[in-house]
């Protein structure tokens, strides 16, 4: 497939990704239950006819924005019957494949009603801005995907805040976008959370690493090399009780980088 | 040389631990997600209250 081709398809499911998610965002409400807005994010997804997923939708409120629970990351992230209250923070998080194309898009907002926490959260908000504008110099640094992975935690740190992506599985601050339309991307949805595609992907993804030195499919604190391709990166960070994120597609190719969404939770221009 | 084949081993390792602990995690996941997946995708989910 052409390399722009391949570039469009995943722009065009970001694209279904950020509006379905931004829909739901905007009607978030003090009282709804994070298990009410998945169904909604559902509906929205439903309506786009998606049917494969490399995680389904995702809503966390208040402390669990900040993923500070014990013990399996993947349980624990899924919807509860936990309500929003005022002034706490929420994340939306889905990974729809469309097309045969995967999307990863995740949205950070405050419910209203506490002045305090809203200056906070939009402290945080500043932070991913100026993080996400930096990542694209650090993306190309001749200290490759670790050193990334470092420059991130340290910008995060040094502003006096908590690293949360370090709390997600294989310590992620971001994943490959390449190697789609494959075999397991159109593997049925089972249950709710990680689905087959993300999982048989990655893990064929590390395989390949180690047995045919094939790019590695992470960004982490361990990945060898330099970033190549399209990755979804997600930095999440936290203060006090209030986590924030973003999730957005960065293009790292032979004299090109750049994020398909360059603005925070904005369009997607391909 | 031995210290570039420790990394390997190293790195091997870890990510043996990643394909295992996910592939674990994913079937507990699986198991606490049965029930409530046909009520995620229920339409009327929303309108319900406790």
């Amino acid at each position: 497939m052409m390399r722009t081709a391949y570039v469009k398809g995943v722009a065009h499911a970001q694209r279904v990704a950020r509006e379905a998610v931004l829909c739901v965002a905007e009607n978030v409400r003090p009282g709804d239950s994070e298990r009410q807005v998945c169904a909604r994010l559902e509906r929205e997804f439903a309506k786009a006819r998606v049917k494969h997923w490399l995680h389904t939708p995702y809503a966390w409120w208040g402390e669990r924005t900040r993923f500070d629970w014990r013990g399996t990351w993947e349980t624990n992230a899924l919807p509860t019957d936990r309500r929003l209250a005022e002034g706490e923070a929420f994340v939306l998080d889905a990974a729809p494949i469309v097309l045969g194309f995967p999307a990863d898009f995740a949205f950070s907002g405050c419910a209203t009603g506490k002045p305090e926490a809203s200056a906070t959260h939009r402290d945080l908000l500043e932070q991913l801005v100026q993080i996400k504008r930096d990542i694209l110099a650090w993306a190309t640094s001749e200290s490759g995907s670790a050193g990334l992975c470092r420059e991130v935690a340290q910008s995060i740190e040094s502003a006096g805040s908590d690293v949360i992506h370090t709390r997600y599985p294989a310590r992620v601050l971001g994943h490959t976008l390449e190697g789609f339309p494959n075999w397991c991307a159109s593997a049925p949805r089972i249950g709710t959370g990680f689905q087959l595609p993300l999982l048989l992907t990655y893990a064929t993804g590390l395989v390949l690493h180690h047995l045919a030195g094939a790019p590695y499919p992470f960004l982490n604190a361990a990945a060898p090399g330099r970033p190549q391709g399209l990755y979804a990166v997600e930095p999440h960070l936290g203060k006090g009780t209030l986590g924030a994120k973003f999730e957005s597609v960065l293009l790292v190719d032979e004299g090109e980088t750049r994020w398909l969404d360059p603005a925070l939770f904005g369009e997607v221009t391909g | 040389m031995a210290q570039n084949t420790r990394g390997l081993r190293a790195s091997l390792l870890g990510d043996l631990r990643i394909i295992v602990l996910g592939t674990w995690a994913f079937f507990l996941q699986l198991l606490r997600s049965w029930r409530l997946t046909p009520k995620l995708m229920d339409r009327h989910d929303d309108e319900q209250q406790p």
